[in-house]
């Protein structure tokens, strides 16, 4: 077995004692494109920050590329590719000038794929960065995160502020890449048809715990909605995600029947997102 | 694919210290002082100040990087990219303290070197403690440039003694910092603290202080308030505070002179940082104008130049108490240099204002800034001792409404 690119074990993190990571367990393995799917406040922020050693884990320990992520060697960062939920870093610069500096810290920098992606995202180089719309600097800022084809990428809502078109072209690349590169990809986004699109694997959070870990085809076949009347139902042969008075989203389901359901209804991932927040 | 470029030290050093706003106004500061070292060296009471301000300002704009620094959450991750900024920084230091050890040798006055080691002593203390905690940044500057303009005004020369122990207690803290916290990592505060400072304009007060004091006179002044925030009453507050502590200091000890400096000083740096506020708010125009007590834009910008013209008769009104005040305890002082002196600083804050108008690019406002700064403060301080007769306030006066004009008529350019 290979090991894994990006590893949580038995990670947790508490703020003002409040936990925001219980007790996560998750790995990003070469070719792995993982959505990270969550509210606002659900703890995915703190999730990718931990794995670039910008938060210390107050149990467990996070291990990048053979690492612990807070003890990584100058050779692992180089392998690593960040984008942060607000870009920042390069105020004062022309988009020329900050991919010249940029590009002299990383030997692998592929010219032919920045200037692909400038002329792609209509991004000029002669633009001054203080000038540019979020938009625009998110773009830059995912130019710089991938031009030097990390094999770790970890993206914090990256694609939040493009807009639809650009979205889905940055989205159809960023699969492509991890497909070319072997790479890894842990990204987060409340856009649940973009990580449909490219995702290989959904990790759902919520509240700081790790609800949901699969291959995207596995929970498309294995997540349902359970409708019932009596509370006695029995449904100790799944994982439980959410259950209410007369219904319950179940996960691990292969078609057998259910005594007392009265409807089982298969849900898309907008639906499962919203089911499990209601 | 291409190979690793070999990086000159400089690349990018235009765009990381001029070109970021929160940078270049203390690089601007202390580039202009250090050149201003060499032209004073002999006026001996201008080189210590000169030399002070420009080794300080220099680390303050490092001080400033740090911050940038802990804001950024990805700078860890690029190897060497935080090496290559703050070795910039360095040779910048470096080459302030060889600009003012310049001056001291032609000047030909050991003492100086006191204050240019207290001035480096001051300076590490202000960037190692802003390189693990940004939010320290406004204080401690403040701070640290009240106690280097004490320095200046009231001991006339620092003894030689102090430069051996400045020159350990420097290395002492360049040594032992790696012991003290972690520098430069990324902390959650960082960004909102480097936001907050450029559109403060880096004041010292909280902002809930003195507030409810403060309302009528914002609402005296508005738009500038709108513009300034409630820190503008604030400031004039703090600023009445200062010349009423002078004023009795001065019935005990005859410090009028050094009063009038510092007043000076203060007044002119509070300018400037409304100015910087307001600047760093112009894009709140468009609320302004959809407010009903405006038929046009250019009716709201005339009232903004009304307001001004309010704030420099407040700002002469309180000159010309202080120093009639400070002459009632030691009449030295005649009243054409009172007047002269308060059309002075009204003119030279109505000269500030009227840059801000004209002047769009940042960098150049900047310098700009710093030039009028330093005009306006001459002239007060050359009104106040050498403005007695009435020629002089004749031409002070027809200097002021040459500047309440202008200031009228650049308003359009905003």
């Amino acid at each position: 077995m290979t090991q894994p690119l990006l590893s949580y074990k038995n990670v947790s993190k508490k703020y003002n004692q409040r936990l925001v990571l219980k007790n996560i367990n998750l790995s990003v393995e070469a070719g792995m494109v993982i959505g990270l799917l969550g509210k606002n406040g659900a703890g995915k922020t703190t999730l990718l920050r931990s794995a670039l050693g910008l938060i210390n884990p107050d149990q467990g320990e996070v291990n990048v590329l053979g690492e612990l992520s807070h003890q990584l060697s100058a050779s692992n960062k180089e392998k690593i590719g960040y984008v942060a939920q607000q870009t920042f870093g390069y105020e004062g610069f022309k988009i020329a000038d900050a991919l010249a500096l940029h590009r002299s810290f990383y030997p692998n920098w592929d010219m032919q794929l920045e200037a692909k992606w400038l002329a792609r995202f209509e991004l000029n180089s002669n633009s001054a960065v203080n000038d540019l719309s979020i938009g625009q600097r998110q773009t830059l800022a995912l130019i710089m995160a991938m031009a030097y084809r990390p094999q770790l990428l970890i993206l914090d809502e990256p694609v939040a502020s493009l807009d639809p078109i650009a979205r889905r072209e940055f989205m159809s690349d960023l699969f492509d890449l991890a497909l070319d590169s072997g790479s890894g990809i842990l990204f987060s986004s409340h856009i649940t048809s973009d990580i449909e699109r490219v995702a290989s694997h959904i990790a759902l959070i919520k509240q700081g715990e790790l609800l949901l870990l699969d291959e995207l085809d596995v929970i498309r076949d294995t997540v349902r909605k359970i409708n019932f009347k009596a509370s006695t139902i029995d449904l100790s042969a799944y994982k439980v995600l959410n259950q209410q008075q007369n219904c319950a989203i179940i996960y691990g389901y292969t078609g057998e029947v259910i005594p007392d359901a009265l409807a089982i209804n298969t849900l898309s991932l907008e639906q499962l997102f919203v089911e499990l927040h209601g | 694919m291409m190979q690793v470029s070999k990086r000159p030290w400089y690349q990018g050093a235009v765009n990381f210290w001029l070109k970021d706003v929160g940078s270049a106004s203390y690089f601007i500061g202390a580039t202009i002082t250090s050149l201003l070292c060499l032209i004073a060296t002999g006026i001996e009471e201008l080189i210590t100040l000169m030399i002070m301000f420009s080794i300080i300002c220099m680390y303050s704009a490092i001080a400033w990087q740090s911050i940038k620094m802990q804001a950024t959450e990805w700078q860890s991750l690029v190897i060497g990219y935080r090496k290559h900024v703050m070795f910039q920084g360095k040779v910048f230091i470096i080459l302030s303290n060889l600009v003012a050890l310049l001056s001291i040798i032609i000047a030909g006055n050991i003492n100086l070197l006191a204050t240019l080691t207290v001035a480096n002593l001051i300076g590490i203390i202000i960037w190692f403690l802003n390189r693990s905690f940004s939010h320290l940044f406004t204080p401690v500057c403040y701070f640290s440039f009240f106690i280097a303009t004490l320095i200046c005004v009231l001991i006339e020369q620092l003894p030689a003694w102090l430069i051996p122990v400045n020159v350990i207690a420097f290395i002492a803290i360049a040594l032992l910092h790696n012991n003290f916290s972690s520098a430069y990592t990324w902390r959650p505060d960082a960004l909102i603290n480097y936001h907050n400072g450029l559109q403060s304009g880096w004041s010292p007060i909280p902002s809930g202080f003195l507030s409810n004091y403060g309302s009528p006179i914002n609402k005296g002044l508005f738009p500038l308030s709108y513009f300034v925030g409630s820190g503008l009453s604030q400031y004039l507050i703090l600023l009445m505070f200062v010349c009423t502590l002078g004023v009795i200091v001065n019935l005990f000890y005859n410090i009028s002179e050094h009063v009038i400096f510092v007043l000076t000083l203060i007044l002119f740096a509070i300018v400037t940082l409304s100015l910087w506020s307001k600047i760093q708010k112009q894009n709140s125009w468009e609320l302004l104008f959809t407010l009903p007590i405006y038929n046009c834009s250019y009716s709201a910008k005339v009232a903004l130049s009304n307001s001004v013209l309010k704030l420099a008769l407040l700002v002469m009104s309180l000159c010309f108490v202080t120093a009639s005040a400070l002459s009632l305890a030691n009449s030295t002082f005649l009243i054409f240099n009172i007047l002269s002196y308060s059309l002075a600083c009204s003119a030279g804050l109505l000269l500030s204002f009227t840059v801000g108008n004209v002047c769009k690019n940042i960098n150049l406002l900047s310098l700009f800034l710093c030039l009028s700064f330093g005009l306006s403060m001459g002239l007060a301080i050359y009104m106040f001792d050498h403005g007695d007769s009435l020629i002089k306030l004749g031409g002070m006066a027809v200097y002021t409404l040459f500047m309440v004009g202008l200031n009228r008529a650049t308003v359009r350019y905003m």
